[in-house]
């Protein structure tokens, strides 16, 4: 009662090596049309210049800084405030660091803060959002959606300087805070996308197959919601930055003397319109970041947007 | 006889599209999309089942496959039998598939061709080199081997629904849906996909549930011929027979309406049942016999009473007050 | 040539290019095309011939780039279209040329009755015309020209949102807003068959009775034969951007010369029976490396070896009766 069975598999026309030679060539292909897509618009190449750049000088800081030892406890009272030198490129602030390099390490935190946030937001958000949107109207969906509805509800920034300060104010716990109330917009929006996917027929043919929840969730919706969350986080990582060096500019985020944009933009402050430098170059480098994850992320949403050949 | 491979009794599904009134007296508004539905389908036979939108034709079908559970009625499929509320097992999942009829949506955009053919390979013939089996199911089917690794995007029309063929076979089946598997193609694609599906129905002795609008396609295709309207078949024949005397006065205007591409088919098209009115709503299915409102035999109980099947001879139903 | 008149609508020589990704597309190769007025033109093709490309081309409404129009003229009343200034042009799509699209729903505007739509549509006419109308006299033309295409009520429909329409009903508004400005040529892409069947039949009918009414100019674009049959007495057939063969209606059918217009022919399902014929092998090429010589050879079961060299003519092979085929044309000399 199985008639395709009685055909026997026919040994294929293709030898394995020639298969695999198939796939190499069609993901080289995939790869530069993607890459046409992308670049189609410059923009989006300079601001994935951009953050390469960042990302680069970042992770080479200890390297490239020209005083790598200004980045800790370091006092040079004789050289503070100076203003940008051929020494000092960017000048010194007011106890004397370099504050290129301050910069430079600063970048790291901010980075590190921005990866540590989305890797510890996306996964829960999406998977919540999955599972909400695919069993639709149901009590998964009613539940989990009402919860992310709470803490949408609470201020954000609110709710950071509330953990930050029960806790002990440090990058790590200020991580945990904007952590905390990220992910509901992740489940948001992969619930809005999961809603509409459960109805095409692809999902339709995958379920009356037969194939396992895992198997819809992962691999037939999950797929077409990487464009739309990409996106996102490329431009939610230029937020949690932004978030971070506000947390920092208040005091609860990177503490004294561990270099971070937004305490060094807050120092400064203190030093303008005089010494204009110690503060406005910290922030022309969060502006530079920020921009950067932006353009990019348009440039990602181009790649994905155009479905033609 | 030989026994019928699907047999569908007095199915009916209902769908609750919302309501009306306030609280505590709200009273649902319900479509009876399917509502009484009786056929059965033959080892290596295509059942054409014919119907404008709202007709509910689409319906039976996902019901069949088991997108919709029956609101009642009962679904047997060799010796298995499906209720109202009976899980499906997964050997009839694997019995029963379909085509979609939007090729487009019907093929995960994200995948390439071997992720989707793969699919069914997992859940139902675990073991085996997936790999060899995605390449002869290609075969099969006709398509070249790059085809594996491509996105569905990069396909035509035509070569998206053979792929979906593809899939559909992968499980083995022995009845295949068909929902309007051409209808999005070309004419010169749809004779290459028809052939295609004729030429699978011999070679695996599959039995088809051809699901279309278009007559003349179903001339072609079609062992025997349902149509279906608002819900209810009002005519079931054996293909010849349908063309040669139309019975129901609806099928004499669908077959008037058929734009035709030559003089001996202008023949066959019934002159003086020119197509007027358009289908009620089926939220509001009119009394009697649903056809009456655009009828131009209708008679005064026609509105008031809804005819019984009768046998005209030959396996022949009609649903029409005009018979015997 | 001396005697007979301009055509209504003359294309010679069209081609149109898109820049895409890995080069260019060549859709149109050299399109000719003419109508006289009062004729019904079908122009058949399947997706991806070029049928819509040409009608954008027409009205100028190709977004360049990435289209881009290297050679050809489309002449309308002996005035080329494509060196028009924005207000010659806007009289020509205003009253000149109307068009019906293959989807009512998408052609109406969701937020605005059809009244507000329909007046908006005879006001900008009565303006390219230098005309002025007031509302009285704009109801008045909205209301007869809904009675036109035997809609009941029209008062009622003028006050109503398209979602209230049936998609039938639909329709017949927008044939009926296209008809308001009383154009020249009207352009009709599939119309109905988003629809149903019996709902087809009844807009196809209502549209051959209003153009023979009227003596209207109509440019029917379809892949569906039936469809042509019904409604035209001249067609042309386009494939991969050029038009393969033209001939009145009843001869195309009866007595059709290209190798690919009767493959299209046979391929049609008869009400008759006799199975599908196995269809045309092959797909439509790839326009960024389109076969050189006849782009339709390597699917031609006729093929010659002049075919892949050189590119078929449209040539007259018997009165009014063109095909750009070698099986029908002396093959061009060599000139010594």
């Amino acid at each position: 009662m199985q008639p395709l069975t009685e055909t026997t598999l026919k040994p294929s026309s293709l030898t394995l090596e020639q298969v695999k030679q198939l796939e190499r060539i069609s993901r080289r292909e995939e790869l530069g049309r993607n890459w046409y897509k992308f670049s189609r618009n410059p923009i989006s190449v300079v601001g994935l210049l951009v953050v390469l750049t960042v990302v680069l000088l970042a992770v080479f800081a200890p390297y490239i800084a020209p005083y790598p030892a200004h980045a800790g406890p370091f006092t040079d009272f004789a050289n503070a405030k100076k203003p940008p030198s051929p020494t000092y490129w960017l000048g010194t602030d007011q106890i004397g660091r370099d504050i290129l390099s301050r910069i430079l390490f600063g970048m790291r935190s901010s980075l590190l803060m921005g990866v540590v946030v989305l890797s510890l937001v996306v996964p829960p958000g999406v998977l919540l959002g999955l599972l909400a949107g695919y069993y639709h109207n149901t009590w998964i969906d009613t539940l989990i959606m009402r919860v992310t509805d709470i803490f949408l509800a609470v201020p954000p920034l609110i709710l950071a300087l509330a953990v930050a300060s029960v806790l002990e104010p440090n990058l790590w716990n200020s991580m945990m805070a904007v952590s905390l109330m990220w992910w509901p917009w992740y489940t948001r929006l992969v619930y809005g996308l999961a809603t509409a996917l459960r109805n095409e027929y692809f999902v339709i043919a995958a379920e009356v197959t037969g194939a396992s929840t895992a198997h819809i969730l992962f691999r037939e919706i999950f797929p077409n919601t990487v464009s739309p969350i990409l996106t996102k986080m490329s431009l939610d990582i230029a937020w949690v930055i932004i978030i971070g060096s506000m947390l920092s500019f208040v005091g609860l985020g990177v503490q004294p003397p561990e270099p971070s944009l937004g305490t060094m933009i807050a120092d400064g402050a203190k030093y303008l319109p005089d010494q204009w430098w110690i503060a406005v170059f910290p922030a022309l480098a969060i502006v530079v970041i920020v921009l950067g994850f932006n353009l990019l992320g348009d440039g990602i949403r181009d790649m994905f947007a155009s479905e033609e050949a | 006889m030989t026994q019928p491979i699907l047999s569908v009794q007095e199915l009916k599904k209902y769908f609750v599209v919302g309501h009306t009134g306030l609280l505590g007296k709200r009273t649902p508004v319900i479509v009876r999309a399917v509502d009484g539905v009786s056929f059965e389908i033959y080892p290596g036979e295509t059942l054409g089942l014919v119907g404008e939108s709202g007709s509910g034709k689409s319906t039976v079908a996902y019901t069949i496959v088991g997108m919709y559970k029956p609101t009642a009625g009962k679904i047997r499929f060799m010796d298995t039998e499906i209720g109202a509320n009976d899980q499906r097992p997964k050997e009839l999942k694997k019995a029963i598939q379909i085509v979609f009829q939007d090729p487009g949506s019907s093929l995960n955009p994200r995948q390439t061709i071997k992720q989707i053919l793969e699919m069914p390979l997992r859940v139902h013939r675990k073991g085996g080199n997936r790999l060899e089996m995605v390449l002869h199911l290609l075969e099969i089917v006709g398509l070249p081997p790059e085809t594996m690794y491509k996105y569905p995007r990069m396909l035509s029309g035509g070569e998206k629904q053979i792929v979906g063929i593809a899939r559909a076979l992968a499980t083995e089946p022995s009845l295949v849906i068909l929902d309007e598997p051409t209808s999005a193609l070309d004419v010169s694609v749809q004779a290459k996909t028809i052939n295609l599906l004729l030429q699978l129905q011999r070679q695996f002795n599959l039995s088809y549930l051809f699901i279309t609008h278009d007559l003349s396609l179903m001339r072609n295709v079609a062992n025997r011929v349902a149509i279906m309207y608002l819900g209810k078949i009002c005519e079931v024949a054996n293909t010849a027979d349908f063309f040669q005397k139309p019975l129901h006065p609806y099928t004499q205007m669908l077959l008037s309406s058929i734009p035709v591409v030559s003089e001996e088919e202008e023949a066959l098209r019934p002159k003086k049942v020119l197509s007027q009115g358009e289908i009620p709503s089926p939220v509001n299915i009119p009394t009697g016999c649903s056809f009456h409102t655009r009828c131009p035999f209708a008679m005064p109980h026609c509105s008031k009473v809804d005819p019984p099947f009768v046998d005209m001879g030959g396996g022949h139903l009609v649903r029409c007050h005009l018979y015997p | 040539m001396v005697s007979s008149p301009t055509p209504l609508l003359e294309i010679r020589d069209l081609a149109v290019n898109f820049a895409v990704y890995g080069g260019e597309l060549r859709v149109l190769d050299g399109v000719n095309f003419r109508m006289f007025a009062g004729e019904r033109v079908g122009l058949v093709g399947e997706t991806g011939c070029g049928k819509t490309t040409m009608m954008k081309a027409i009205l100028r409404v190709l977004p360049t780039p990435p289209a881009r129009i290297p050679r050809g003229e489309i002449l309308f009343k002996g005035k080329d279209i494509l060196k028009m200034k924005e207000r010659e042009l806007r009289s020509v799509r205003g009253t000149g040329i109307s068009m019906i699209f293959q989807d009512p729903t998408a052609a109406l505007n969701p937020v605005f009755t059809i009244g507000a739509q329909m007046h908006a549509v005879i006001q900008s006419q009565a303006q390219n015309n230098h005309r002025s109308i007031d509302r009285r006299k704009i109801w008045q033309l909205a209301v007869s020209a809904l009675k036109d295409v035997a809609l009941a009520d029209p008062e009622r429909l003028l006050k109503s949102y398209p979602i209230q329409l049936s998609g039938g009903m639909r329709q017949r508004v927008c044939i009926a807003m296209a008809l308001s400005t009383n154009p020249e040529i009207l352009i009709a892409d599939e119309p109905g068959t988003s629809l149903d069947v019996t709902i087809q039949d009844q807009i196809l009918r209502l549209l051959r009775d209003l153009v023979e009414k009227r003596n209207m100019s109509v440019i029917l674009i379809t892949h569906t034969l039936g469809v042509v049959r019904e409604l035209t007495n001249r067609v042309y057939v386009m494939y991969a951007g050029s038009i393969v063969e033209t001939a009145e209606t009843t001869k195309i059918f009866s007595q059709p010369l290209h190798p690919y217009t009767r493959g299209l022919i046979a391929t049609v399902p008869r009400l008759t029976g006799g199975g599908i014929a196995s269809g045309i092998p092959g797909r439509i090429p790839d326009y960024r490396n389109p076969p050189i010589g006849c782009r339709f050879h390597p699917r031609c079961p006729h093929v010659m070896e002049i075919c892949k060299q050189q590119k078929p003519p449209l040539i007259e092979v018997e009165p009014n009766h063109s095909v750009a085929c070698f099986l029908y044309s002396p093959t061009p000399k060599v000139e010594l």
